[in-house]
């Protein structure tokens, strides 16, 4: 058999644990990844953050303790000679030692985490601020101001039943916004698949199921803009269901809630006079029910979009409609059995795609002559 | 043992054991049983879905649509009691073959396999007359979990009485004797099994609901 | 008084080498194909990994599109795990066991033959689903409803299907084990004699006939959802989407201990032989196995804490509870090696690696018992990185070790030792590029089964990082295979004990004839041959020094 000389492959093991340092040295900066997780934003948050950093110490301890004795036995005793070594075939003290020893540690590593896992989940008697999410392939509907019976309603219709909702188009999710020092409940409701409702500077995620109503609560104590994603996968645009979340003083957040309700009572803008009607439905997500419209040119349109789909949220985008070449984006969603009619300013002869926004895959041709 | 140069001793001939050699449970009948007790697991895995899905509904179990009532049938008293009884029937058959008395073991199995199939028919008629009640498997879920699990323990319920018919056939040419019997064994085994697994059922979906 | 000497192919019917294989019982011809077919399956779900990480080493769509992409991470799980890594173990207990415990074959030598077969029928059923409109795409663990007709196609039911099959022969081979074990022990070799990967081959048998017939169940009620009707799963017909995950955990769990502990078996067979000591605490290693069998059921909704649907407290106690047989074994390999002479061939580099990347998987399971660091962790990259690491850095680390450690006794040939260590450099380094970066990535909040992710958020280095690792990963598989093409042109040199090893199958020769052994030595202990060779458990040593002990 071939060997190979001892230096090298201690030096091999060398470069491999100082490539391991490496790495995680170069990753312990202040912008990329690194072994701590970012900074929490919550109350909660920073009890997870807190855990996390014992049981790192620990596990560290115990890493290093463990792989030095591996890197130990494997230099300190290659053979040199052809004697068999002693034959030890246990030593009582030393397994009843390695047993207790590590039991002992896991049992207050589960104390420690029952007593912050408490503070984490429990749920205040009358919360601040209540927002209600609804995850739905592949975007979020936040609503608030909802009725008490979203605590437990499955289904449910932040549009018609609250103070407001706000929703996203493709990429860009909701912006969803909550005090500073204060008690936020989050009532999760899915519409159709499992989800995850994630901001990782909460360090915290809960699923969001159809046919039960998850909740939670934080006390958000850091201001600014937090990133937020789905984190259970649901389908082809899990990679793309995004949040933000913006934390502000309580005074800021009820000028924006003001707001916000103002725009929800604002009345749509009245069909244009003289628009020509453009009707598409949808029965499934799968397709539109017209795959082929078509409309005069030079007129002002309106797509009247029934949606027949009596699950889930639909739109109808007009692709590079506007005037300036962007897309004319069917705001706000046509829920599940309503109708809702997108205005499309005039547009030049010449085939335009339309899609859902939700669903890219329901595509169609609007066929401008 | 004489003092050899040999590496391995001579005079320890390797005993490959076929099965009965050194006492203890014949191995094929050991394989029958591991087979049980991974056949009870899958219908563990059933009656704890039906558990945990019942908890969840509480009082409102069997949640079924407006106007379904599901009640017990009198056939399927009886087809419990025919099944519960071929168990009886099978093992004096086996008891009889333990004594080499293959006429008793022939005539045992003849009738269980009479009374497995009668079984059948019995539950056959049952699922028309409940899907005629509005009783089915797209209907509810109480309907996806009686038809499922009952369907499957039918279709263990057939490959029984499969197993059976084999044994009746062996039997009738003569090929078990009092010494020589395990498929026999074997087949006791699964069809007390089965029925087991059907009392579990008779009594989770037609007795507690 | 004459003697007739047999030869195993008197002639009198020729039969061409294909038709063999193809109608045997022999154990070992079984196992090799169990291995060989692992192998391949390794080297398609290896391609997938690739494909992936290929995807995720920049921003921006690569080639695949989030459809492809979604059946690429839920076909590549799939594979690994019912078709590599399980063959694969089943292919060495099938081999090994019997030779370890005297046997001459398996108890059920034809159902052995068709548990295999099965395997690529089932294989057959579900890569079919790729080109009949798409292969299942809701992750291996196919979670309601996102895996009920309304949202996935028709490769979803070839899913169900190819693994319901699998099912049956996992199950078989498992009584098999099981009736080979407790009945077909040579004489002296009780139970408390038994080598240690033997002992782990018996509870993962126990643990698959207690836990992949659940699965099964969960198996049958998503296809009568999907196809007749059924409401187990589907929250609007009355059912409950959770119970989908409580079934699928309740097999899923005992399913990662029964991945890992023919693994550890291996390991302890391979410390001892090449420390030339025996394994340190064989009792307390025989009680920690089935501590972890028993406890591995009661684990199984740590897997869904985010779900506000299972009682925390009682799943966070038992998770943290079953690292301790865990780590008793990680302290008795040490101690194996401890004062040992240690050789450093091929095999003992695996399970040298083993120790050290196992460890950080492990390590990574305390984080996750605990519920807080769960509810940050979870369906992120961590969970990805820990569960590669004691997949690749466990079971697959061992599975290398044994393909080196018992290649010559199943082919007569030695695996080139100075490839094997290439090969391990390759893959030791490779792996933990890959993987662990993931760690640093979950913490940051980076989901998992995700297409794609944004330029703006630091994530692309790692990623980057973790693609080069699995392109070392996967050159340091094309190295084994050449080894393995090279080493088996060559002669058969490698003889009855070429480790100076200490169980059964090197007491006979390499390969060993279709009967397995001429004669056993006596069985006293848990290291038989050992114990012939230098006189151990009331042998006075049986040769002259220094004769027929390998140097």
């Amino acid at each position: 058999m071939i060997r190979v000389p001892h230096r090298a492959r201690r030096s091999l093991k060398v470069f491999a644990v100082a490539a391991l340092v490496a790495l995680v040295a170069g990753a312990c900066q202040a912008d990329s990844p690194g072994i701590f997780p970012p900074a929490a934003v919550t109350q909660q948050g920073t009890l997870t953050q807190d855990l996390y950093t014992f049981v790192f110490a620990i596990a560290t301890a115990i890493f290093i303790l463990v792989e030095g004795l591996i890197v130990w036995a494997v230099l300190r005793y290659r053979r040199r000679d052809d004697r068999l070594p002693v034959q030890t075939h246990g030593n009582l003290i030393a397994e009843a030692a390695w047993t207790v020893i590590p039991a002992l540690i896991v049992i207050v590593l589960f104390v420690l985490s029952m007593q912050a896992q408490d503070k984490i989940e429990a749920k205040s008697a009358a919360p601040d601020v209540v927002v209600d999410v609804v995850g739905f392939q592949w975007q979020w509907t936040i609503g608030y101001g909802c009725p008490d019976s979203y605590e437990s309603a499955t289904n449910v219709q932040p549009g018609q039943d609250c103070d407001f909702a706000l929703t996203g188009a493709g990429k860009q999710g909701p912006d969803l916004h909550v005090p500073t020092g204060q008690t936020v409940r989050f009532r999760l409701h899915a519409a159709d698949v499992i989800h995850a409702f994630y901001v990782p500077r909460f360090l915290y995620k809960k699923d969001v199921i159809p046919g039960r109503v998850n909740s939670f609560e934080v006390v958000v104590e850091q201001p600014g803009t937090y990133a937020g994603q789905c984190a259970e996968l649901c389908g082809l645009g899990h990679g793309e269901m995004f949040l933000s979340l913006t934390a502000e003083d309580r005074g800021a957040y009820d000028a924006w809630y003001a707001a916000q309700v103002e725009g929800a009572k604002a009345t749509p803008a009245p069909t244009q006079a003289g628009a020509y009607e453009v009707h598409i439905s949808a029965t499934t997500a799968a397709a539109f029910d017209q795959t082929e419209v078509s409309a005069p040119a030079d007129t002002p349109l309106a797509i009247v979009f029934e949606n027949r789909d009596l699950t889930v949220q639909h739109n109808v985008t007009v692709l590079k409609a506007n005037p300036d070449g962007s897309d004319a984006i069917g705001l706000p969603f046509a829920q599940p059995g309503a109708t809702v009619t997108y205005q499309v300013p005039p547009l030049k002869p010449g085939a335009y795609t339309y899609i859902c926004t939700i669903h890219p895959n329901m595509t169609g041709t609007l066929a401008v002559q | 043992m004489t003092a050899t140069t040999d590496v391995l001793p001579t005079d320890h001939p390797v005993e490959l054991a076929h099965g009965h050699g050194d006492g203890g449970i014949n191995t094929a009948l050991l394989g029958m049983l591991l087979f049980i007790a991974s056949e009870i697991m899958f219908f563990a895995g059933l009656f704890a879905a039906y558990f945990s899905v019942r908890a969840k509904y509480g009082s409102h179990w069997p949640a079924l649509p407006e106007g379904v009532e599901f009640a017990i049938n009198p056939l399927v008293i009886i087809a419990t009691l025919i099944l519960v009884s071929s168990s009886g029937v099978i093992q004096w058959g086996l008891w009889r073959i333990r004594k080499g008395d293959r006429r008793g073991l022939n005539r045992a199995f003849a009738l269980t396999m009479l009374m497995g199939l009668t079984f059948l028919a019995l539950q056959a008629t049952d699922y028309v007359l409940l899907a005629d009640e509005g009783i089915s498997l797209n209907g509810s879920i109480f309907g996806s979990l009686f038809f499922t699990m009952t369907g499957f323990h039918g279709a263990h319920v057939l490959g029984g009485v499969i197993g059976i018919g084999i044994i009746l056939s062996r039997g009738m040419t003569g090929q078990f004797s009092a010494r020589n019997h395990v498929a026999v064994e074997a087949v006791s085994a699964y069809w007390h099994f089965v029925d087991v697994v059907w009392i579990f059922l008779f009594l989770t979906l037609y007795i507690l609901r | 008084m004459a003697t007739t000497a047999l030869s195993p192919r008197a002639g009198a019917y020729p039969r061409s080498r294909v038709y063999e294989w193809l109608t045997t019982t022999d154990h070992k011809k079984i196992g090799i194909m169990y291995i060989t077919s692992a192998y391949i399956f390794f080297l398609i779900g290896g391609l997938m990994a690739l494909a992936i990480r290929t995807e995720l080493a920049a921003p921006g769509t690569q080639f695949l599109n989030p459809d492809i992409f979604n059946q690429a991470f839920t076909m590549h799980g799939t594979t690994m795990v019912f078709f590599f890594v399980m063959p694969m173990l089943a292919g060495f207990a099938n081999y090994i066991v019997p030779l370890q415990i005297g046997a001459a074959d398996m108890a059920f030598p034809r159902i052995n033959a068709l548990s295999f077969w099965i395997i690529p029928v089932s294989a057959l059923l579900l890569f079919s689903s790729f080109g009949l409109g798409g292969a299942a795409a809701g992750g291996w663990t196919s979670y309601t409803p996102l895996s009920e007709a309304k949202y996935a196609g028709i490769g979803q039911d070839f899913w169900l299907a190819g693994l319901l099959l699998n099912g049956v022969s996992s199950i078989l081979g498992a009584i098999n084990i099981l009736a080979t074990i407790f009945k077909l022990r040579a004489p002296g070799l009780t139970m408390l004699r038994l080598p240690i990967f033997v002992w782990t081959v018996l509870v993962t048998s126990v643990l698959l006939i207690f836990a992949v017939p659940v699965l099964a169940s969960g198996l049958v009620m998503l296809f009568i959802d999907r196809n007749y009707g059924g409401a187990f799963f589907d929250p609007a017909a009355g059912g409950d989407t959770v119970l989908w995950q409580h079934v699928f955990w309740f097999f899923g769990h005992p399913e990662v201990y029964i991945l890992i502990l023919p693994a550890f078996g291996i390991i302890s067979e391979v410390l001892p032989v090449f420390s030339r000591k025996p394994l340190f605490g064989y009792k307390a290693f025989v009680l920690a196995t089935v501590s972890i069998g028993v406890l591995g059921f009661g684990v199984w909704a740590h897997h869904m804490f985010t779900t506000g649907a299972v009682f925390l407290p009682f799943f966070s106690i038992t998770t943290f509870l079953i690292s301790v047989p865990t780590g008793v074994k990680m302290f008795n390999w040490i101690a194996t090696m401890w004062r040992g002479k240690l050789r450093f061939t091929t095999a003992m580099l695996f399970a040298v690696g083993f120790l050290a990347s196992f460890l950080i998987g492990g390590l990574d399971g305390a984080f996750s018992a605990s519920t807080p660091i769960d509810f940050a962790l979870q369906d992120t990259y961590w969970i990805v990185s820990h569960l590669h690491y004691v997949l690749f850095g466990g079971s697959a680390f061992g599975i290398m070790a044994a393909t080196y450690y018992w290649f010559p006794k199943m082919t007569g040939r030695f695996l080139d030792e100075r490839l094997g260590k290439v090969q391990f450099v390759i893959m030791f380094v490779g792996a933990h590029l890959t993987f662990f970066p993931m760690h640093l990535l979950g913490i940051s909040g980076m989901p998992r089964r995700i297409q794609d992710y944004a330029p703006n958020v630091g994530w692309q280095d790692l990623n980057l990082l973790a693609t080069i690792g699995s392109y070392l990963i996967g050159f340091g598989t094309l190295v084994l295979l050449w080894n393995m093409f090279v080493a088996l042109r060559g002669p058969r040199t490698a003889g009855d004990d070429p480790w100076d090893a200490n169980t059964l199958e090197w007491a006979t020769t390499s390969p060993p004839p279709s009967y397995n052994f001429d004669r056993l030595p006596e069985i006293r202990s848990e290291r038989p041959l050992f114990d012939l060779k230098h006189g151990g458990a009331g042998h006075a040593p049986a040769l002259p020094s220094g004769e027929g002990s390998q140097r």
